[in-house]
């Protein structure tokens, strides 16, 4: 016995590298297996890890060796403290405000007789059909100081102390949070819905009122989900760029975002701040997203993931349904009709003007007529349109591979694959920017200031959306359906063409227009990586607001919004087949 | 025909370091024509093993052969691909390709094995095994309008449509309703004995193991507990488990008093019982198994005999065509089976007889022993 296990051990160690490669890959038909997680594993590795090790690198090593001096400059930075205590009030403060409206009409809609109903539904596509920019723009003309037309109709009715500024923590806060909360309303209507109404009634049957129903049963059974949707806001917020940037930095009120973007876009150009900002923004973000992925473990320990749906029994809510409705109308127009209105509204005139009866006769489509002329509006359009169609692709392709690694293969680390494709939904947008122009400054391929770079950005960013698409359906298709394919002679090649990839398209498809939708809104990263002759639209938009091009930015918003909204009609039909839900 | 030996599997359990061994060496070997079933409850290995024939799972250990073919031999490291076996399957799903139309269901294995037939001959291959399964009227039907037992069917016909030489059907009928479920019985056993083919039935269904099987192989926790015919299985386990898992057998605890050559005395709840011969010595102790069917319910008034005992109805429940009696014989409780047209209220006290010839004399394994004081 052990003169048996010794020569094994002799063996082992005299292998060559070449050896060991072909023992790993095996002579067991797990070939496939094990090349397709190798090759995914690498191309996923190299988006996700090089950037981060970069960003570690470039912070931590200077031309003198190891050094904590960015770290320093960092923290010793003017207003560095008060950058982060703004950067926190505002996450917590955006996600508390988003949480409040989402949740109790995430309620109100899927466990009461609430009337409107479709309307939440159409108001929850917001977030993704209105780029944070336009939102965050129509925003600054309906509650600035001085224009905005809430503040002068406030005025005008006598009730000017009520008057708001936008342009301050508390209007980012309302902006943001406001932005967000359909987000909320959808991941509390899937906890609201997975719950089964029978645990409710109980209670009602056991003699507890509706008050106490709602206390002592349905808030501790959807706690879980509730921590899990303030996580995700908070990092949300955290992450976002637009708001702070267009609201903060006028005002002075910095936060990490747009004290990095700052760091890299004013002179002196402040690597080793951006570097150092980035890292704790990085770290934090990966922090809330752990804890919201062990939330999510326990909220769905017993639930069944193909969302079975329960017997729809909702509550009378008696005399309360029509106030309740009202409450729904209002909120709707708070974030889409009052938005798109003024935006509208703005692209129909030659230069902005508070609405009047007198402006009606100066009212024109110039602006759509216009905006096709100008030079910039046609190169941000192609650059758009090929980076969406290209990274949408390519995220697709890859993680329908890694997907079926993750879900069928029997690889060892094959949930290491699964992780690190998921990882960048804790890297900010700004973040990726900062790490990609450090490693694409050093890095002998020469694509900085490009659209490659561009490129990577997106397709690192987005390969998280991608694997949950891909995966999601993966798991919808039966190993069986797999297995009879293998039983009636079919390779790995053929099963994958013929049975998987056709059981999965339409998942695929709903991915691939998802991608193309957050593509055109991405703004955090294009906005440092984008060089003349490479602007996106959303870089676009931001130039034209900068540079006070209001109506033009408008007829091109109302323009963006609306393909928008048809890309993400389609999504939806067909991503709620495959049971992902567009978010 | 098929050679398994010594087959060993495990898979990782729950914690860390723990391994389940889901097949814990298993051998048998089937005949060109057989119908082989592996019967047992859930979780005893008989889908694991019957997957490892299939090639979708890789055993740990052991070697397989089929058809003089060897497919898996785990000292010379040989293992081959599932879909390089020649094997048809029928899964308990069905695995039915929602995707595809009937045809192109059964079509599929033409176009992608090793055998590949298009154009006319592929047709007319497809269609002659969709009639043989009576589904030829519907070949352009897409799958998924087909009701359980077409898809059933369907299942069956895209398995023998490449003429494999050896059919594994993993559970499939259990998803059919009852009244269903009898009548595929018929056709699975029709389709089998017109084509000779080889089969390997899994199930947990011990009337239909015995109503198709030409032998049966019992399993329980990774091991084979016994090997025979439906006839020998079931009248003379060699198990306790056998007896409990098929026709639920009583099992009595008792002590062997005395041995003939054609029959024995054991002492079991209050006096000698006469059983069958078995293989053991005076003082050993035994289980005796008899099955509910084989329990008379006597008039009190006869004569004594000294396999009839005292007891008194505890419940009793109405089946059909018979009812089912619970009967506190002093400190155990027996199930007997007796025809309906007899009828006992509950706390009577009745005569039963134990029919000696059916009376079982079992080893007490360790793990009975155990339950043996509770029951």
């Amino acid at each position: 016995m052990t003169i048996g296990e010794g020569d094994v051990a002799a063996t082992t160690a005299r292998r060559s590298p070449a050896d060991r490669v072909r023992a790993y890959l095996g002579g067991d038909g797990r070939v496939i297996e094990r090349i397709l997680f190798v090759v995914t594993l690498v191309i996923v590795g190299y988006l996700v890890l090089a950037p981060l090790a970069f960003l570690v690198y470039n912070t931590f090593v200077g031309p003198a060796g190891p050094t904590v001096d960015a770290v320093i400059a960092a923290a010793q930075a003017d207003g560095a403290g008060e950058m982060l205590v703004n950067s926190l009030i505002f996450a917590a403060g955006s996600a508390v405000v988003a949480m409040i409206p989402g949740t109790a009409l995430a309620y109100l809609t899927i466990r009461t007789n609430a009337p409107l109903k479709p309307i939440l539904f159409a108001i929850s596509l917001v977030p993704l059909i209105i780029p944070g920019i336009l939102f965050t723009v129509a925003w600054v003309y309906l509650l600035s100081g001085r224009i905005g037309v809430i503040n002068k109709a406030l005025e005008a009715l006598g009730f000017g102390f009520l008057s708001f500024d936008v342009f301050s923590m508390g209007g980012m806060i309302l902006v943001e949070g406001l932005h967000m909360s359909p987000i909320v309303f959808l991941l509390m209507a899937a906890a609201f819905r997975s719950l089964d109404p029978s645990l409710e009634e109980s209670a009602l049957m056991s003699g507890a009122g509706l008050s106490s129903v709602i206390r002592r049963i349905t808030l501790p059974l959807v706690r879980p989900a509730l921590l899990a949707a303030l996580l995700v806001m908070v990092v949300r917020a955290l992450e976002g760029f637009e708001t702070p940037a267009i609201l903060g930095i006028p005002e002075g009120t910095f936060v990490l975002t747009s004290r990095i973007f700052l760091a890299l876009s004013t002179f002196p150009v402040r690597y080793d701040l951006a570097g150092a900002y980035s890292l704790g923004l990085v770290l934090i973000t990966f922090i809330m997203l752990a804890l919201y992925r062990w939330f999510n473990r326990q909220s769905e320990r017993y639930q069944v993931i193909t969302g079975k749906g329960y017997r729809p029994h909702t509550l009378e809510l008696g005399r309360w349904k029509w106030p309740i409705g009202v409450l729904f109308v209002v909120y709707f127009v708070l974030v889409v009709v009052s938005p798109l209105a003024i935006l509208v509204y703005m692209s129909l005139l030659p230069f902005y003007t508070p609405p009047s009866i007198d402006m009606l006769h100066l009212m024109s489509l110039d602006n759509y007529l216009r905006m096709f002329h100008l030079r910039d509006v046609a190169g941000a359009l192609r650059n758009s349109f090929v980076l969406a169609i290209s990274s949408a692709t390519i995220v697709m392709i890859l993680m329908a591979v890694a997907a079926w690694v993750v879900v069928r293969s029997r690889v060892r680390f094959r949930y290491g694959l699964d992780a690190l494709s998921m990882t960048p939904l804790s890297f900010p947008g700004v973040v990726i920017g900062v790490a990609l122009i450090f490693l694409y400054l050093r890095f002998p391929l020469d694509i900085y200031a490009t659209l490659w770079i561009l490129l990577i950005a997106y397709v690192t960013q987005f390969l998280p959306y991608g694997m949950r698409y891909t995966s999601a359906s993966m798991f919808q298709v039966g190993r069986e359906l797999e297995e009879s394919a293998a039983m009636s002679g079919a390779g790995w090649r053929q099963t994958f063409q013929r049975i998987v990839l056709p059981l999965i398209f339409p998942g695929l498809l709903a991915g691939w227009i998802y991608i193309m939708i957050v593509s055109v809104r991405q703004l955090s990263s294009s906005i440092l990586l984008y060089a003349p002759g490479t602007e996106v639209f959303s870089v676009l938009m931001w130039q034209l607001y900068t540079d006070g091009y209001t109506t033009t930015l408008a007829a091109v918003g109302v323009s963006t919004v609306f393909v928008l909204m048809l890309l993400a009609a389609l999504a939806h039909r067909i991503g709620s087949r495959v049971g992902v839900r567009v978010a | 025909m098929l050679i398994v030996r010594d087959l060993i599997k495990s898979f990782a359990g729950s914690a860390r370091s723990d391994r389940v061994q889901a097949v814990d060496g298993v051998s048998f070997e089937v005949a060109q024509g057989e119908f082989f079933t592996l019967l047992g409850p859930s979780g005893c290995g008989k889908t694991t093993t019957l997957r490892s024939i299939a090639g979708l799972e890789r055993p740990d250990e052991g070697f397989i052969s089929v058809g003089g073919r060897v497919v898996l031999d785990s000292t010379a490291r040989k293992f081959v691909q599932p879909n390089h076996r020649g094997i048809g399957m029928v899964f308990q799903s069905y695995a039915i390709w929602p995707h595809m139309t009937v045809f192109e269901n059964v079509a599929f294995p033409l176009r992608v094995g090793k055998a590949r037939f298009s154009g006319p001959d592929l047709r007319s291959r497809v269609i002659e095994t969709l009639r043989l399964v009576r589904l030829d009227a519907l070949a352009d039907r897409p799958a998924t309008t087909l009701s359980g037992g077409q898809q059933q069917r369907l299942a069956l016909a895209r398995a023998l449509v490449f003429e494999p030489v050896l059919m594994l059907l993993d559970e499939p009928l259990s998803n059919l309703d009852a009244k269903l479920r009898e009548s595929m019985r018929f056709e699975l056993k029709r389709l089998q004995t017109e084509r000779n083919l080889t089969t390997i039935y899994v199930t947990h269904d011990q009337a239909e193991a015995l109503a198709l099987s030409t032998r049966v192989a019992v399993m329980n926790e990774g091991r084979i507990e016994q090997l025979g015919t439906p006839d020998e299985v079931y009248d003379r386990p060699a198990t306790s488990f056998v007896a409990d898992f098929i026709g639920s057998a009583n099992l009595l605890p008792g002590r062997v008093t005395a041995v003939s050559r054609t029959d024995m005395r054991v002492d079991v709840v209050g006096g000698p019982l006469v059983v069958g011969p078995g293989d053991f010595a005076i003082g050993d102790n035994c289980l005796v198994a008899i099955r509910p069917e084989h329990i008379e319910i006597r008039s009190p008034d006869r004569d004594h005999d000294p396999n009839d005992r005292e007891g008194v109805v505890l419940a009793a429940a109405f089946v059909g065509q018979s009812v089912d009696y619970e009967i506190q014989v002093q400190t155990v409780t027996v199930r007997c089976r007796t025809p309906a047209a007899i009828r006992l209220p509950s706390g009577s006290t009745v005569t039963v007889h134990l029919v000696a010839s059916r009376c079982i004399a079992l080893p007490a394994t360790r793990e009975r022993q155990a339950g043996v004081g509770t029951a």
